[in-house]
């Protein structure tokens, strides 16, 4: 966790309108911006961290808004995220969701059905995208190695799918 | 005549090529010109790949910036969820010199550079902003009267506020007098700026399915004909949400969607196939036929 969020939940003194204000909390019950941030005011942020219920934020940001203190409770959950991300625990939807943005550049692959249908709205070819581009700042980053997904196997992959 | 870099993103051209037809239909009235962003990608995700690595997240969108710098033009986007990457990325970037250098030295890999001299604009921006009300309503020849729209601003349009700048976050205007600028009705629910739900959507679909229920119980108590929307992913859980509640809550609120270009282009006497209005899940063909007669 950068020292920066560790100085920022300091200014928490635990109203609960981030929670009041939460889409996530009404509807999931389990999930509590104001006790993510206890939990780590209380030094067990490492528990949070393993939490699954960390990744029920829908990043609405009315915590945000709301929050008479500037914790930025969603940026504090993107931090927490991120670090569990780094210790290999991260939904699998999320994971797929990058691998595709790895292949294609695009979240969406394209297809024939798809260049059907925009052939019959007279829209023009989707543009080429510059997939190398994208791979290459991957690799960079790093996010290839922590959501253990192995980028020259996929490469190897697209290629044969091709021919 | 105003030129943009057209930043597509990804849902939109290879999902809803619904919206991509009424803004390419539409903006040329405005003398608005759409420009190629040569090589850009997905924005990327403002949740799933914030979520899992900030440093992933600014980079990619850093480089579908400079694509935009590189040709001089201020980008465009369609979608929330670009406007939040992009935008934050450029607000981040400029404000943030360590950051900035740092993703710069990973763009240099790939020979670009992030400057920060452009504006990243969400077309609502442009309409509201620029273009105005007033001219809206000139071009209006099909008004919208006695249509009754449950307006969904989607979270990032407006939040957060410090960075996205427009609007008020909590009680904003701006898509409201664009509606009624078309002669419709704007009307008022019960939890109009909560979240469609659709950032969980991947990771717990049926609490994001309820925060859904939750908005469609309030806009059918108010009767609205019609939802408006000014993104694909609020769209989709609007859309094929609907589908999905009337599956798994034995519900039906058949409440069709429509992104707010494709209502501006109905206003504008622009034919219902030719903005795509055909490839909705939930029909419009009765709400049409009510407008403007079986033509429709
Ligand atoms: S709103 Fe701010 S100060 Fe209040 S509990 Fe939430 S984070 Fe803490
Ligand atoms: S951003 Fe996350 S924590 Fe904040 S109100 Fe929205 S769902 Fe809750």
């Amino acid at each position: 966790m950068p020292e920066y969020f560790e100085e920022l939940i300091k200014r928490c003194y635990q109203c609960g309108t981030c929670t009041g204000a939460c889409p996530s909390a009404k509807i999931t019950g389990t999930f509590n911006p104001r006790k993510i941030i206890a939990y780590m005011l209380l030094g067990s942020t490492d528990k949070m961290v393993s939490d699954d219920v960390i990744w029920l934020c829908t990043a609405c940001h009315a915590c945000v808004e709301r929050c008479p203190e500037l914790v930025y409770p969603s940026e504090v959950l993107f931090q927490l995220k991120n670090v569990a991300t780094s210790k290999g625990k991260f939904p699998v939807g999320f994971k797929e969701e990058a691998i595709q943005i790895y292949t294609t550049g695009t979240t969406v692959a394209l297809s024939s059905p798809i260049e059907r249908r925009r052939k019959k709205l007279e829209l023009p070819e989707f543009p080429a995208v510059n997939v190398d581009e994208i791979q290459k700042i991957m690799e960079l980053t790093g996010i290839d190695k922590k959501l253990e997904f192995n980028g020259s196997n996929l490469k190897k992959q697209e290629e044969e799918e091709k021919q | 005549m105003t030129s943009y870099g057209f930043f597509l993103g990804c849902m939109i051209p290879l999902r809803l090529q619904n919206f991509e037809a009424s803004v390419r239909r539409v903006l040329p009235t405005f003398n608005i010109e759409l420009l190629t962003l040569n090589g850009a990608g997905c924005c990327p995700d403002p949740i799933g790949i914030q979520s899992l690595d900030q440093k992933t997240w600014f980079s990619l969108g850093a480089r579908n910036i400079a694509i935009a710098e590189e040709m001089g033009h201020d980008m465009l986007t369609l979608c929330n969820g670009c406007f939040e990457t992009l935008k934050t990325t450029n607000h981040v970037l400029i404000h943030e010199p360590t950051l900035k250098d740092e993703v710069n030295g990973i763009l240099s890999q790939i020979n670009r550079e992030f400057k920060g001299n452009i504006k990243v604009r969400h077309i609502v921006e442009i309409l509201f902003e620029d273009i105005g009300v007033e001219k809206i309503r000139e071009v209006v020849t099909h008004p919208l009267s006695d249509l009754k729209v449950a307006v969904h601003y989607g979270c990032h349009l407006v939040r957060p506020s410090e960075i996205l700048a427009f609007d008020d976050p909590e009680r904003p205007q701006s898509i409201d007098l664009l509606v009624e600028a078309l002669s419709a009705t704007s009307i008022p629910y019960l939890k109009k700026m909560e979240c469609c739900g659709t950032g969980i959507r991947s990771i717990d679909m049926d609490s994001a399915l309820k925060m859904t229920r939750q908005k469609l119980i309030e806009m059918k108590r108010v009767r609205a004909d019609c939802i408006t929307t000014v993104c694909p992913f609020c769209f989709i859980q609007f859309d094929v949400g609907q589908f999905q509640i009337q599956k798994n809550f034995n519900e039906e609120y058949n409440i069709p969607v429509l992104y707010y270009m494709e209502l501006l282009g109905l206003a504008m006497g622009l034919q219902p196939k030719e903005l795509g209005l055909d490839m909705h899940r939930i029909k419009t063909k009765k709400l049409l036929e009510r407008l403007f007669g079986s033509q429709g």
